[in-house]
């Protein structure tokens, strides 16, 4: 079986909602696709008129054509993998549940909200709330793991509970804030406020960072944890490998004091 | 059967099922891995008073463990689930948290997960935390010289303990040379441990007492002081006898660490005093596992 191929006919005038696509490829029958009704400005429109389709194995999805105005793409994905081969619109893998997803190009605001395990790569930048909270939850990304090559915009991984978000460059303002757990790390820098709210977590930031003043001095200290999370990261290529092995001292900041308090900072070179 | 000189008697090792895990301990070096896993594995010669049978297993280099940090590998075996359970925290709990720069992991893929850190960290006192790290999830407890950090869970497997084989020799130095010889053959052989002294024990025992409160007492058969007024089962030329006692994860690994241990002692043969191999057992009512010495050794390639 080859790989199921969508190719976007032309850009769509408003915002195209693509996420009834996985849970009726779960659910129907390929054949069935066409005819899927999807929501489009204030219209639906079947996928047939959108896409043109080819090949049959749903386990591996290529999305072809400008998709910068399509919204959840691979949102509920329970695995098998989706290549994405340009920009991407918000809400990317919304609540993914497994399998991989690539995109080779920008992708928009709320990617990987909600998401509980399977892995997102970005080639390219990330808007706002990457790994973030769907609203009205209390929750936001519980589990799996978020890989950036590009920079990432604000709120990163807004009220996280567990999983990691990798950063190959900037992370924006209020980085990991009101976080409950897991690990954001950035290579390239974070912007204001980083871990505003935080409770529990770890940020690891290499680079330029603006420390609030609710974040306390632990001095420097060599933590053989970050010697774990490092040399698991090694596979992911560089910058996320480049500091195994080194067992270098990294600075710690616990905070948000103004929150639990329990979170912490790690500056690492 | 007769190798080297060296009589193999028609006997067989008796073993137990035990339970047993292993342990990764690494540290700031090596010199303090092992000062760790020395400490983890001390007083750990026999279930009978010890609560478990540990022993390292080997060396490792930091490419081996989880933090890349230079490590031992530990196996430890207990009589009981439960017992594994309590004698890793507490052994844990008080040599590894206590040594400084020591880690510890667990060292199994498969078997049943038991509580390693999931515990030990509310030494913490509220300023522990964990970390998930590709799946497996990591405790970090402030400590005095920074973090331990301690795996949740080490994974429990179906193990085998008490495999055996009786060197019995002219005197006590060829005795000992003829063991440390087994010992250091046996050390190269992964997933098993010989807990006693130096890989060595001497006090080999039987089943029973004439005193009541004592459930086993020395094995007088093999006793050389003895030789004139119990029934002996020492040869006539044989002044000395000490024993090698062999814990594995698998039945198979202990028959491979018996075939080179008693293979090492054979090479020295005849010339250097070695003038037998036997076994210890209860008669084969007790444990599940036989080891017979001469099918080991025919194995092995000996006629």
């Amino acid at each position: 079986m080859s790989a199921l191929i969508l190719t976007l006919k032309q850009l769509p005038l408003g915002r195209l909602d693509l996420s009834p696509l996985m849970p009726a490829l779960v659910s129907g029958d390929i054949s069935e696709l066409a005819a899927l009704p999807l929501q489009i400005a204030t219209q639906k429109i079947p996928l047939g008129e959108l896409f043109s389709v080819s090949g049959s194995d749903a386990s591996q999805i290529v999305l072809q054509g400008d998709l910068s105005r399509v919204d959840g793409i691979g949102a509920a994905m329970q695995s098998g993998s989706l290549n994405v081969e340009g920009n991407v619109g918000a809400y990317l893998g919304t609540g993914l549940l497994g399998g991989e997803i690539h995109v080779q190009g920008d992708v928009g605001h709320f990617a990987g909200v909600a998401m509980r395990k399977g892995t997102i790569r970005i080639k390219g930048n990330a808007g706002d709330y990457l790994g973030g909270i769907l609203p009205g939850a209390m929750q936001g990304m519980a589990g799996g793991q978020i890989i950036v090559l590009g920079d990432v915009g604000e709120r990163c991984g807004d009220r996280m509970r567990r999983g990691a978000i990798l950063i190959g460059g900037k992370v924006g303002d209020y980085a990991g804030s009101r976080m409950l757990a897991g690990t954001i790390a950035a290579f390239g820098g974070a912007g204001k406020h980083a871990g505003y709210g935080m409770r529990r977590g770890t940020l690891m930031i290499r680079g330029e960072i603006h420390l609030d003043a609710t974040f306390a001095d632990c001095g420097e200290h060599i933590l053989p944890i970050t010697n774990l999370l490092f040399r698991s990261w090694v596979k992911l290529g560089s910058p996320f490998g480049d500091a195994a092995g080194k067992s270098s001292p990294v600075h710690r900041f616990m905070g948000d004091r103004g929150a639990d308090g329990k979170g912490e900072i790690l500056l690492f070179k | 059967m007769n190798i080297n000189g060296v009589h193999i008697e028609d006997t067989f090792a008796e073993a137990f099922g035990m339970r047993g895990t292993r342990l990764l301990i690494t540290g700031e070096n090596l010199k303090w891995a092992y000062h760790g896993a020395t400490a983890l594995t001390g007083f750990a010669t026999s279930v009978i008073a010890c609560g478990a049978e540990a022993g390292i297993e080997r060396k490792l280099d930091p490419s081996e463990t989880p933090d890349g940090r230079p490590g031992a590998s530990v196996l430890m075996f207990a009589t009981s689930s439960k017992e594994l359970a309590s004698q890793v925290e507490r052994r844990v709990g008080q040599t590894i948290l206590t040594c400084p720069t020591a880690s510890c992991f667990g060292g199994l893929t498969e078997g049943d997960p038991i509580a390693l850190g999931k515990n030990l960290r509310y030494f913490g006192d509220g300023w522990q935390a964990s970390k998930v790290v590709n799946g497996r999830r990591f405790w970090r407890v402030p400590v005095m010289d920074g973090e331990f950090v301690c795996e949740e869970t080490t994974r429990m497997v179906r193990a085998v303990g008490g495999g055996n084989f009786l060197i019995l020799t002219r005197n006590s130095q060829d005795a000992l040379a003829a063991a440390e010889a087994a010992i250091e053959a046996m050390r190269k052989v992964p997933n098993v441990i010989m807990p006693f002294p130096g890989g060595v024990v001497r006090s080999g025992s039987k089943v029973g007492s004439r005193y009541k409160t004592l459930p086993a007492s020395t094995n007088d058969a093999f006793c050389p002081t003895l030789r004139g007024v119990v029934k002996s089962d020492l040869p006539d030329e044989a002044g000395c006898c000490l024993e090698i006692v062999i814990d594995g994860l698998t039945a198979d690994d202990i028959t491979i660490a018996m075939r080179v241990g008693m293979q090492a002692v054979c090479e020295r043969g005849r010339e250097n005093g070695v003038i037998a191999l036997s076994a210890g057992n209860y008669g084969g009512k007790l444990g599940q596992f036989h080891f017979k010495l001469r099918e080991i050794m025919a194995e092995g390639g000996a006629q």
